[in-house]
């Protein structure tokens, strides 16, 4: 080891603790790679000294000797501290945090996961360095799943459609799937539980992704079959909460059987979790444990008697197994056999097993719902308000709820379930790109839809005078258009009529021998046009200044251009959608919708266009990429967005002016594959300009006299949809 | 072209699964026209077949297609050593020989080509075959007979009012299970079993319609996996390849599909 550096922490008067896990930390890393890593090291600990404390130092020491990558490079370990030495210098104290989840995090991630996780924490914490020492504590759901999602492990979120398809194939049911994500409880202890409406399931299941995958199958088709073969809500009345977990069990397996009539598979999958020995002590778990297992497998047998009897009164009911008071009647009878074996119960540590059943919060009509295990979840979604039943939620519901309802319906989106009136709703979390880890973050951003402010009823009133010669000029313009007509098709191989001259032809070659040409029919083309547009407007704060020499500001001069551009829409008879977006961080894409696709355009569209009202940001990727959504039931051969702005991608969580212009760009890239153009009407010369770098010369136009935009945006359509 | 090529001449396999057979027969004895909607693979076609046997008449078949013209239906001058000559569309040679004509997915055809059946469609039973200058007064016996799947196309495809309104319409769904279960069994000639499986299977992912996949698994589907596993395939590979990879790309409905299957068997 160098003396020299070894001095520098020795007399800097960081104290004996510190020199002292330096010299270890030194030595023994010295051994494994080399002493090429001691001046980076010693700067580090030096650092974290000042900046942090001497424990920080201490910690990161520790660390350095006990990494537990797998085959450890020099280069390896160049990287891990490299990277560590960065986060200190953002703030020692997350730094203290990430060190001290050091040993899991580098025990479950390779360098390059581990790498990527941290730099997500770093953007993730971009404004708050307490959302960062959250991120990298591993202390609480959100923290995990961001963990979770880089380790592999199989989280609820990458599976929830796929179980929803499952449901709706086998049990014919759609009931609301959800992660109970805010509390984080032992994993040993996490059940599922159901409501008529919602499934609840935890984020992750122990075990490789297969078996989790398995848990969660087993999980819900559980509690599927028991909406399918169960009845109303059992009530609670005098039973003990023995009574009730044993009613539980044999209602369970009643389900579970009536299932299996059905779908034998079924009846394998659940059967593969029991796994409870056929003897062993005899406390209630292990007990309950065992009737589980017998009662839904037959060729299990046990020692236990009691267990083996509720087996036979259960098998000896085969026939009523469709009446769900059977399993009260076997439950109470196995009940006070089991209070008479004095048999202690301890309903606060007991958990259903095996791990798919759910928590019995579904069976029960409790006086108090939620019950207290049901309150000790701490969910966010109120369950209250999920057990109330769907048409009373309707009733209170007013337009724009429905209108937002029909639109994730149409999105495949899943509903919202808290609904705010002061806020927006949550229709759809997008992903987004990182240009600096090279990586799609999923789900990184909200998009909300917020409730709009309704202008003028007599909006396209106003333009039809304000703007009389320019849509007089624009008519002309489509009257001039050949649009949807038919072009007529000569020498065809097949075709309605013989295309004269060619038939001449091809007699006058037959006459003389020589080969006619076979191609001398005539028909028609097909009407060429089959276009959907969805103008995307910018409502950013910037859109509020007003435009030189005119006394109205950009975002009026969009509205008007829309207004005008609408005249071409029912000329063209092109399906259109109207969205206005701004941004307040990638929690909050707030989305104004002024039309869909599916509806027609009527006096409250009108009065939305109107009421655009500028503020926040420009999170440009993520209205990009809604939009391009909306196009999914869309059947036309083009589909375009048309997007209307006076500025670069920003918002205020992004200092990094070029991570939104490099998102932009993919999403376009993104949009292209999935044959979505998208062209940009640049408002302003510097608009211009950045917007050519992400849509290219050929895909913007910029517009410099922005007075002229009303005049110009519909030539522009016409240019580009003819 | 010789008629008697288009007679039925052995007994269809097709089970009747209410009274569609008497209602065919009193359509075709008043000389309306028949529409057939219903999911595809539901043994529309087969119908048909199965009614032209019954009926003793000829059956014209034509697969609409959206190139498909007025003169693919009713003829065209064609070309030879001497000139030109004229032939007969399918829709002429029906109307000539008192055959059923057969349109199988109409709304494929564009709606300016199916606007050519309307003055054979209603009482007139004339077709005009403008090109010859002939006006075709069709035979007695003639019928039209098109099907129609209000299911999957896109929006842009549906029959004009003026059309559907010369139909009387009859209604097929997939078949009750049990009738659905011989049908498998009697064509795939496979155990009862594996067809009640396979039913099973057709039952449950019929509840994807609409939340997954455009159409629910077909009878057809399901003859072609009962097929495959007669032929030594288990179960699950031909489920695989008969119905799940052929109804959808999409990965998610795949793999639901898929526990579906392992679900039922």
């Amino acid at each position: 080891m160098s003396l020299q550096h070894k001095n520098r922490i020795k007399y800097a008067g960081y104290g004996r603790n510190v020199f002292k896990a330096y010299e270890d930390a030194a030595d023994k890393i010295t051994i494994q790679i080399g002493s090429a890593f001691l001046q980076e090291f010693t700067d580090t600990v030096s650092y974290l000294c000042i900046k942090g404390g001497k424990a920080d130092a201490v910690l990161f020491c520790k660390c350095a000797v006990e990494l537990r990558f797998k085959n450890l490079t020099e280069n390896m370990f160049f990287e891990w501290q490299r990277k560590i030495s960065d986060v200190a210098k953002i703030s020692p104290r997350v730094c203290k945090v990430l060190l001290e989840n050091n040993s899991t995090t580098t025990g479950s991630l390779d360098l390059a996961g581990w790498l990527d996780w941290v730099a997500t924490g770093l953007r993730y914490g971009a404004n708050s360095t307490d959302n960062m020492a959250d991120y990298f504590s591993l202390s609480n759901q959100v923290s995990l799943s961001f963990f979770n999602e880089h380790s592999g492990t199989l989280m609820f979120t990458n599976i929830k459609e796929q179980l929803k398809l499952e449901l709706k194939s086998l049990f014919d049911i759609s009931p609301e799937l959800i992660s109970n994500t805010v509390k984080f409880q032992s994993a040993a202890k996490q059940r599922s539980s159901f409501t008529d409406r919602f499934f609840l399931l935890p984020p992750t299941y122990l075990g490789s992704s297969k078996r989790a995958l398995k848990t969660y199958q087993a999980a819900v088709f559980h509690m599927g079959a028991h909406l399918r073969y169960g009845k109303k809500s059992f009530e609670v009345g005098q039973l003990k909460p023995m009574q009730v977990a044993i009613v539980s069990i044999i209602e369970d397996a009643r389900v579970e059987m009536l299932a299996g009539l059905e779908l034998p598979g079924l009846n394998r999958l659940w059967t593969e979790f029991h796994d409870a020995p056929s003897s062993g002590i005899n406390t209630a778990q292990r007990m309950f444990e065992r009737l589980s297992r017998a009662l839904i497998d037959p060729n299990f047998h046990t020692d236990d008697g009691w267990a083996e009897k509720g087996k036979r009164m259960f098998y000896q009911a085969r026939d009523s197994w469709d009446d769900p008071r059977i399993s009260r009647v076997i439950g109470n009878i196995l009940g006070n056999e089991l209070g008479q074996l004095r048999v202690q119960f301890n309903a606060k540590d007991y958990v259903p097993n095996p791990v798919y059943r759910d928590d019995n919060n579904g069976l029960w009509a409790f006086p108090e719902a939620p019950s207290e295990d049901m309150q000790a979840h701490d969910l966010n979604v109120d369950l209250v308000e999920a057990r109330r039943p769907i048409r009373g939620n309707l009733k209170n519901s007013n337009k724009q709820e429905e209108t937002s309802e029909n639109e994730n319906e149409n999105y495949g989106i899943a509903k919202p379930s808290i609904v705010d009136e002061n806020s927006g709703r949550l229709i759809v979390k997008l992903p987004e790109f990182d240009y600096l880890a090279n990586k799609l973050r999923k789900d990184w951003v909200s998009i909300l839809e917020y409730r709009n402010i309704l202008g003028s009823s007599k909006y396209l009133d106003y333009i039809e005078s304000e703007y009389s010669e320019v849509i007089q000029k624009s008519e002309r313009l489509f009257r001039s258009l050949s649009l949807g007509s038919s072009r007529k098709l000569k020498k065809q191989a097949e075709g309605e009529n013989l295309d004269l001259d060619a038939s001449v032809d091809a007699l006058i070659s037959i006459r003389t021998k020589t080969a006619p040409e076979q191609n001398i029919f005539e028909n028609r083309s097909k009407p060429s046009r089959s276009l959907a547009i969805h103008l995307l407007l910018d409502t950013s704060e910037s859109t509020r200044a007003l435009v030189p020499n005119s006394s109205k500001s950009i975002l009026e001069l969009e509205r008007e251009a829309a207004a005008i551009l609408l005249k071409s829409f029912k000329k063209t008879r092109d399906p259109f959608a109207i969205t206005g977006f701004s941004s307040n961080g990638r929690h909050d894409v707030r989305i104004q919708t002024v039309k869909q696709f599916d509806e027609e355009f009527g006096i409250s569209n009108e009065m939305s266009l109107a009421g655009l009202a500028s503020g926040y940001s420009t999170r440009m990727g993520a209205a990009l990429r809604y939009c391009g959504n909306s196009f999914k039931k869309i059947l036309t051969d083009r589909k375009l967005i048309l997007l209307v702005t006076d500025g670069e991608p920003s918002d205020i969580d992004v200092n990094d002016a070029k991570y939104l212009t490099c998102d932009t760009k993919r999403a376009v890239s993104e949009l292209k594959n999935v044959q979505v153009d998208v062209f940009c009407v640049a408002l302003g010369k510097q608009a211009g300009n950045h917007a050519e770098q992400i849509f290219g010369k050929s895909g913007c136009v910029s517009i410099n006299n922005l007075s002229s935009l009303p005049a110009k945006l519909t030539n522009l359509y016409v240019k580009l949809t003819s | 072209m010789d008629i008697a090529e288009f007679f039925i001449t052995q007994k269809p396999n097709y089970i009747n699964v209410g009274d569609e057979t008497d209602l065919f027969e009193a359509a075709f004895t008043n000389k309306i026209p028949v529409m057939l909607k219903g999911p595809t693979g539901c043994g529309k076609t087969r119908f048909v077949e199965y009614m032209a046997w019954f009926l003793k008449k000829p059956l014209v078949t034509v697969s609409c297609h959206e190139d498909m013209t007025a003169a693919d239906l009713v003829g065209r001058y064609l070309l030879n050593n001497d000139g030109t000559f004229w032939q007969d569309g399918p829709l002429t040679i029906a109307a000539r020989n008192g055959a059923i004509c057969y349109l199988d997915e109409v709304v494929e055809a564009r709606q300016d080509t199916t606007v050519v059946i309307h003055s054979i469609t209603d009482d007139r039973r004339v077709l005009p075959i403008e090109k010859k200058g002939e006006l075709l007064k069709a035979d007695e016996d003639f019928h039209l007979v098109i099907s129609y799947n209000p299911g999957y196309q896109s929006v842009v495809k549906d029959l004009k009012e003026s059309t559907k309104q010369r139909f009387c319409a009859l209604d097929f769904e997939y078949p009750a299970n049990e009738v659905e279960t011989n049908i498998v069994c009697s064509e795939a000639d496979v155990e009862l079993d594996i067809a009640s499986s396979l039913v099973k299977i057709a039952d449950k992912s019929r509840n994807l319609k609409g939340a997954g996949l455009n159409e629910g698994v077909s009878t057809r589907m399901l003859i072609h996996a009962a097929k495959l596993s007669k032929n030594g395939l288990s179960l699950l590979s031909a489920c695989e390849v008969a119905l799940v990879n052929a109804i959808t790309d999409d990965q998610e409905v795949r793999k639901a599909l898929r526990t579906t299957i392992s679900a039922c068997i």
